[in-house]
């Protein structure tokens, strides 16, 4: 284990690239989906509201 | 491609495919990694700093596929003027610019202990150093200009220009004297005879898949993301305006809306009682 760890000396040079393009490929994917899941909830509720108005015309007394 | 000029065409194509290629990708790049990292043997010259070699070379090669992907949807959307094209573009950006420096990063890591030194401004070290900044470069344009037709536009020429820096890229170890050795897997022809063993070629290559697998999945979802977030605007404007429409009808007695005895008798009481007194006009004081 700690052999793998050490890589013959290297392992201070490897384990580092290794970690960085994990965290940043997992980091893009995250974010990446994070945004396209929020906007799919907003554009969703979006357009329920806007069937609703339009399915139920709008009267003065509909103010909040 | 006409077919998904259309973006409506385009969210219900690309809806099962986009997970399906994160999911993959990621196995496939795992997989690759997991199999670099524990089951290849160290180089003979190299020794265990060889193992960078499968996080280095795919997200170097990334870095120019990505960059032309990204000038081919850029060229689409500048010369048809199709939006998907431009937003496709826009969503490779950041992805590039991640593989690039990623590249770098984990180039300068193996450089010191191979070469003595992290960074050298050399052909090879300084034209994918330029990429980097052509990738930021792109995406701060598209963040500087408001008006998103004029910002794909200006865009899609600053990443036509940057094509000339990719043969640069690839040639320079040919070309000029460079620390950096020259490409093991050339053309496609040597990957059957390539200059490096089968049992570090392997890793390498289902490394370069996964990441090829997980670029399309993150430039679908993106791209997705850009087309989801104009929908978006557009509905907020209707409902903004829709709301306004309400909030005016209210005021003015809707004369085409209100029940026509109502409309007959209440203007007076309407304009002393409440809309009026919480009501826009008193807006500029709130």
């Amino acid at each position: 284990m700690s052999e793998l760890l050490h890589l013959d000396g290297y392992g201070l040079f490897v384990w580092p690239c290794y970690g960085l393009t994990v965290a940043v490929l997992i980091g893009l994917t995250v974010r990446s989906v994070w945004r396209h899941r929020a906007l799919q909830a907003g554009v969703s509720q979006l357009e329920t509201l806007a069937d609703a108005t339009r399915a139920q015309p709008p009267s003065g007394s509909s103010l909040p | 491609m006409q077919h998904f000029a259309n973006p409506a065409r385009f969210l219900a194509f690309t809806r099962p495919i986009w997970p399906a290629a994160l999911i993959g990708g990621a196995a496939l790049t795992a997989l690759g990694l997991g199999w670099g990292l524990f089951g290849t043997p160290p180089d003979y010259q190299q020794g265990q700093s060889a193992k960078i070699m499968y996080v280095h070379v795919p997200a170097a090669w990334m870095a120019m596929f990505v960059y032309m992907t990204m000038a081919s949807a850029s060229l689409v959307g500048f010369v048809w003027k199709h939006p998907v094209a431009d937003m496709t573009a826009k969503s490779a950006a950041p992805i590039g610019a991640a593989f690039t420096g990623l590249a770098l990063v984990t180039g300068a890591l193996w450089g010191k202990p191979t070469w003595g030194t992290y960074w050298v401004w050399d052909a090879r070290l300084t034209s994918v150093l330029v990429l980097f900044f052509m990738y930021l470069g792109y995406i701060a344009l598209w963040e500087a200009i408001e008006d998103q037709r004029k910002a794909a536009r200006a865009a899609a020429i600053l990443a036509l220009v940057g094509v000339v820096n990719i043969p640069i890229i690839k040639f320079s170890v040919d070309w000029w004297n460079s620390l950096h050795q020259p490409a093991s897997i050339s053309s496609l022809e040597r990957i059957f005879d390539p200059a490096i063993h089968p049992s570090m070629l392997w890793p390498l290559l289902i490394v370069w898949v996964g990441y090829m697998v997980l670029f399309v999945g993150l430039v679908l979802v993106r791209t997705r993301s850009e087309i989801l977030a104009r929908r978006l605007e557009r509905l907020r404007l209707q409902h903004a305006s829709q709301e306004t429409r309400v909030r005016d009808q209210d005021i003015l007695g809707a004369p085409d809306l209100a029940e026509p005895d109502l409309a007959g008798l209440a203007p007076s009481g309407q304009f002393k009682g409440g809309p009026f007194e919480g009501g826009p006009f008193k807006g500029g004081q709130g």
